[in-house]
This record gives C-alpha cells, sequence and structure tokens, in this order.
C-alpha cells in the first residue's frame, strides 16, 4: 500500500469518528439547553396560572392562539413539586400524534385540588436535530474533499525530493557512482537521507573497487607462475634424452597446466562480465557471425565425426561482439566436447531466437543447478564446469532468455531475446 | 640479431631467453624500468619483448619513449592482462604485437620471427632451408622438385614450424596457434594430426626430406638439417 494510501485511510476514519462524535454532542447539548428553556417557559406559564386563579379563583381557559395545550382534572391529592416530562400525544394542530414536553402541578381550589397538565409541542427540537444533521454530514464532506485534495498536492510536492532519491537509487549501478545524483532539496529529513545514500552509494562503490581489484590481481599474478611453469616445462621437452615415462609426467602436467589457465581465464571473464565491462553494444548480424563460427568449429566436428547441421535466417542481436564471440565459442564447444562419436549438432537461428541442440549422454542437465559455477553433468570429464556460468552471464548481460529441453538423446539450448 | 627481453620474472625470461638462442639471435635481459630504459636508449633491437608490469614502472611508457625517438625495434608485449581494451592500447602505441601470459614458447618465438621478418627484411621475404624455399610475400613454398600446392593452415602450421626449427613443438601449442585460444577443446588433439600428415605429403612431393618428426607422446619437431630421405 502507498504511503499516501496509508496515511490517508487513517486520517480519514479518524476525521469520521470525530465528525460524528462532535455531531452527537452538539446534539446532546443543544437539546439539553432547549429543554431546559422550554422547561423554564413552562414554569413562566405554571406561575401565570396560579397568580390567574389567585386574582379572579377560576381557571384560564386555553388560548386558540397558543401551540400549550392545557387540560385541568379534580385530583385527590396534592403534589408537593411540579413533574416534568416528554410525552407522545395528539396533536389538535396537526392532526397527529406528536412530541410534547409536558409540565404537571396541582392547583389547591378552595374545595378541591386540580392536576393541571400544561403540554408544549418539541417540533422545534426535531428540526433542530435535522439540521444539525445535514450539517455535520456536509461538513464531513466538504473536509474530507478538502483534506484529499490538499495532501494530493502538497505530499506529492512535499515527497518529491523522496521519489527523486528513490528514482536515482533505482538507476544506480556499481561501477558508475558518478551518474549518482540526487537533486538538491531544503527539507531536513531527505537532504540527510541522500546524504546517508550517497555515502552508502559511495562506500558501496569502494568495496566493489577494490573486490573487483583483487579477483582481476588474484587472476593477474596467477598467470606469471603460470608462464613460468610452462615455460620450464617446454624447455624440458626439448632434452633429447626424455623417456616415454617422462614424457607421460610431462604430458600430464602440460594438461594440468593447461586446465588451471582455463580456469583462471574462465573465472577472470567471469569477473569482468559482472562487473559489466563489456558495454560496448552493436547490432550484430547474428547469421554472419554463426556462419564464420561454423567456418572455425567445421573441421573439428569432421574429425571427430560430427553431422553439423545448420539453418539460418537474418538475425540482428544488440549485444557487445566480444561476448556474443565468447558465446558461441562456449555454445560450439559445449556441443562438441559433450557430444558422442558419430553424433550431430542442429543450429537454428530466427529472427528472434536461437537453437543449437546436440546429441549426448542420455541422462538430462539438472536445470536448477545447471548454470551454477562449477557444475558438471558428468564428473570425469576435464572440463572445468565454467562454460555454462559463463553462457548464463552473458545472457543476463545481453538480456538473451536461455532455456534447456532435453528428449531421447538430444541436448537442447534455446536463446530468445 | 640482438633481442631484448624485458621481464621482472627472471625464470621466465630465462626460458625465454634459451629457448630463443640460436645461432642467429642473441638475447639481453632487463629485469626492472630503469634497466630497460638504460638498454633501449643505448643498443638498438631487432625485437624488444615487453612486459607491462615492472618494478619501478610502467612498460607502455619505455613503448612511449621508443616511439616518441622513432626508433625501429619491433615490440611484443606479453601481458598477464588479457582484455581487449589492454591489446587495443598497447598496438596503438605501437607494439607489433600482443601475446596474453601464459604463453607457449613456440608461439612466442613464432611471433619474434614474424616481428623481425617484417622489420628486417623488406622486400627480401625468403626463407631458404636446405631444399626448402619460401616466399613470404607471395605465400609460395617450393623443394627441389618444384611448387608445393599448401592450405592456409598448411602453409601456417610450416611458418610456425620453421620459427620453432629444430625443436620440439606440443599439439596443445599448434592447436593454440592455428585455432586460437578461444575454442575450448577436449584433450583430444586428433585433427591436428591430418593437417600434418598433408603437410608432410606435400612437402616430399616437392622434393624435400621428410623434416617433420613425431616425438613421443609430445608433438612434433621440424629439423631441416637432419630429415630423412623419402
Amino acid at each position: 500500500m502507498k504511503l499516501f494510501t496509508k496515511y490517508t485511510r487513517i486520517n480519514l476514519l479518524v476525521m469520521v469518528i470525530v465528525f460524528l462524535l462532535s455531531a452527537e454532542s452538539t446534539y446532546l447539548l443543544t437539546n439539553y439547553a432547549l429543554i431546559r428553556e422550554m422547561d423554564a417557559d413552562l414554569s413562566g406559564i405554571r406561575e401565570r396560572i396560579k397568580d390567574y386563579y389567585g386574582q379572579y379563583h377560576q381557571l384560564p381557559g386555553g388560548h386558540v392562539l397558543d401551540e400549550e395545550q392545557v387540560t385541568y382534572e379534580p385530583t385527590a391529592q396534592e403534589m408537593k413539586d411540579s413533574e416534568f416530562k416528554l410525552v407522545t400525544r395528539y396533536s389538535q394542530r396537526e392532526k397527529k400524534m406528536h412530541n410534547f414536553r409536558q409540565i404537571v402541578f396541582t392547583l389547591p381550589a378552595a374545595d378541591h385540588i386540580y392536576k393541571v397538565t400544561v403540554a408544549k409541542p418539541l417540533e422545534g427540537i426535531h428540526h433542530l436535530f435535522r439540521a444539525i444533521l445535514v450539517v455535520s454530514l456536509a461538513t464531513i464532506l466538504i473536509t474530507i474533499l478538502a483534506f484529499l485534495l490538499t495532501n494530493r498536492i502538497l505530499l506529492r510536492r512535499l515527497w518529491q525530493p523522496f521519489y527523486d532519491a528513490l528514482h536515482a537509487m533505482q538507476h544506480f549501478k556499481l561501477g558508475n557512482t558518478r551518474d549518482l545524483h540526487f537533486p538538491s532539496t531544503t527539507t531536513e529529513e531527505f537532504a540527510f537521507m541522500n546524504d546517508s545514500l550517497g555515502m552508502a552509494a559511495r562506500k558501496a562503490e569502494e568495496d566493489y573497487l577494490l573486490l573487483k581489484e583483487f579477483t582481476e590481481n588474484a587472476s593477474h599474478e596467477l598467470q606469471t607462475p603460470l608462464s613460468i611453469i610452462r615455460s620450464k616445462l617446454e624447455m624440458l621437452i626439448q632434452d633429447e634424452d626424455l623417456s616415454h615415462r617422462q614424457s607421460e609426467i610431462v604430458r600430464s602436467a602440460f594438461a594440468a597446466i593447461k586446465k588451471l589457465s582455463r580456469l583462471n581465464q574462465s573465472l577472470l571473464l567471469l569477473t569482468k562480465i559482472g562487473n559489466q565491462q563489456f558495454n560496448d553494444l552493436e547490432e550484430i548480424p547474428l547469421d554472419e557471425k554463426i556462419e564464420n563460427k561454423l567456418g572455425q568449429f567445421r573441421e573439428l566436428w569432421q574429425t571427430s565425426g560430427i553431422e553439423v547441421s545448420s539453418r539460418l535466417s537474418p538475425a540482428i542481436i544488440r549485444a557487445s561482439p566480444e561476448l556474443i564471440d565468447i558465446l558461441l565459442n562456449n555454445l560450439f564447444s559445449n556441443a562438441s566436447n559433450h557430444n558422442i562419436p558419430h553424433g550431430v549438432i542442429a543450429i537454428a537461428l530466427e529472427p528472434r531466437q536461437l537453437t543449437i541442440s546436440n546429441t549426448g549422454v542420455s541422462v538430462p542437465l539438472d536445470p536448477r543447478r545447471m548454470f551454477t559455477r562449477f557444475y558438471k553433468g558428468e564428473q570425469h570429464t576435464g572440463h572445468n564446469g565454467l562454460g555454462l556460468s559463463i553462457i548464463k552471464q552473458i545472457c543476463e548481460v545481453t538480456t538473451l532468455r536461455p532455456s534447456y529441453q532435453f528428449s531421447g538423446n538430444r541436448h537442447t539450448f534455446i536463446f530468445t531475446w | 640479431m640482438k633481442i631484448l627481453i624485458i621481464e621482472d620474472q627472471q625464470e621466465l625470461s630465462d626460458s625465454v631467453r634459451d629457448y630463443l638462442n640460436h645461432e642467429n639471435f642473441t638475447c639481453e635481459m632487463a629485469y626492472d624500468y630503469y634497466g630497460a630504459m638504460k638498454k633501449v636508449h643505448l643498443y638498438d633491437y631487432a625485437c624488444i619483448i615487453l612486459d607491462i608490469n615492472l618494478p619501478h614502472g610502467n612498460g607502455l611508457n619505455i613503448l612511449k619513449e621508443l616511439k616518441s625517438n622513432n626508433k625501429a625495434d619491433g615490440i611484443l608485449i606479453i601481458s598477464a592482462r588479457n582484455s581487449l581494451d589492454d591489446k587495443v592500447l598497447g598496438l596503438n602505441l605501437g607494439a607489433d604485437d600482443y601475446l596474453t601470459k601464459p604463453f607457449h614458447m613456440p608461439e612466442l618465438a613464432a611471433r619474434v620471427a614474424a616481428i623481425i621478418r617484417r622489420k628486417s627484411f623488406e622486400g627480401r621475404n625468403r626463407i631458404v632451408l636446405d631444399k626448402l624455399s619460401l616466399d613470404l610475400q607471395e605465400k609460395i613454398v617450393k623443394g627441389a622438385n618444384g611448387r608445393a600446392d599448401l592450405t592456409k593452415k598448411e602453409y601456417d602450421l610450416l611458418v610456425y614450424f620453421i620459427a620453432n626449427k629444430n625443436k620440439v613443438v606440443t599439439k596443445e601449442a599448434i592447436v593454440e596457434h592455428l585455432w586460437g585460444d578461444s575454442i575450448d577443446l577436449a584433450d583430444n588433439y586428433d585433427f591436428i594430426y591430418t593437417h600434418i600428415k598433408n603437410l608432410r605429403k606435400k612437402l616430399q612431393q616437392a622434393g624435400c626430406p621428410d623434416y617433420i618428426h613425431a616425438v613421443y607422446g609430445m608433438g612434433y619437431k621440424f629439423s631441416p638439417s637432419e630429415g630423412r630421405r623419402p
């Protein structure tokens, strides 16, 4: 949920409750005041009736113009105090039942006691209640509307630096901290946030550079001893007197050096791709690239009796040419290295899809682990298990989507973009 | 012909010297930036093998110094850095070639030979070895009986062998030379056998003795002086 929505929701709820409570209390207080007022009126009438009786010794008649309804009836007992209460009774004027406030008191006459009831209609209060309801509802609605409108405009403007900073962080890429700019703001909190974000980003950048440098340096430092070992072995085999057994030993050493140097190169390459050091994007005619690559591999395939078929339609991809070259090398090398004698490789290129399938062992690769580093389908092979992770890394930076299928003994890799 | 090896790892430069030291070449060594600067100012070399990471300085500055003094020495950079940018930078500064560590000695020898040929033959691009003669300009190979018609790979292989004559060259190094190191192959180099066989056959048909000898378990040796009659 958006901050706006959350904030507005809580605020609205509180506002509605407060308004309803205030409407209720306004009603109660006004009601109370009006009843008090009416009771005072009724007491006045009582006094006037008593005075009238005291003066003329007869009861005053109900006046036609008055809204009060007065009744007299004889009673046996005298009441100490007057009694006020709310009643519903028939209204002569409106010809229907109505709410009245009435006062009941006794009037001691010469021979007997009169019980006098004076009732006054409560019509005023009824209207008042309605008016209060309408006014409260209108106030609630208008306030809510005004609140929403101001919030929309004001909050959006107030929070703009926050969204700008968020936007800047979203487009932040390690390796280009220089492109990270936060718009200046006068809001203290946002200025503080921007400072903190900037500092975190710079720290991340520093760490990243250190790590990158370390990986590169480690790989480069390994190259020199590898060169020395290889050069010494190459000097050693110049010796005429090497026995067969010694030759075998040197040959294994050569193979191990080759594996080690390839492993080192692959790790360095993975780091470089991960560091996005290949961002020289070009529109590459993939069909031509593949055609060239097929030329390089054809001879190797002929020797190992692998039959290759290709169906290439023109296709363009926007990517780093160096990475595409590495990708094709890896794909074709994999398809030949993991093939069976006299196997098959099929390559199909469509405008937005490259499919490469080869015969191989009749066990599918583990789709969850196949792209992880050092994954090997078959443990005994001499490969370092980095080929597929390199392919995956290249796919990630080139926005290629790789997928893998297996049927019979055919392993198929499909790349779409 | 003199070659200067500028490389701070003495074990490596010793190997390079031992490998390249034969009748035509004399190798001199420099192990750091100042030693190298002194040598390149004092003498002219047919080829300088230059490592970029040196104690006390960057090898690229030596390259710049040579170029600003209009020295004609051929320069081969050997570097542990394998990125295209580094290569382009080195070549743009005027280096003749760029080789990434760890390299094969025969590859280094072939590159050095190519640089020296380019620098010093100037039109007289002919190599004569025993009965074999090569015109490097026209890429024509002749034996005692006339021309040998070689494919591009066979020709490259022959030039590579000549640069490494009388040396044992591993199959691995040959594969890397002919196909580059980008192709990751299983440890099966059978496919170069066809090329070797054809080259042998064609040279013999052109009237050369069999110069190419298989060395057990290792690779091949090209020895024009001790060729056997067919």
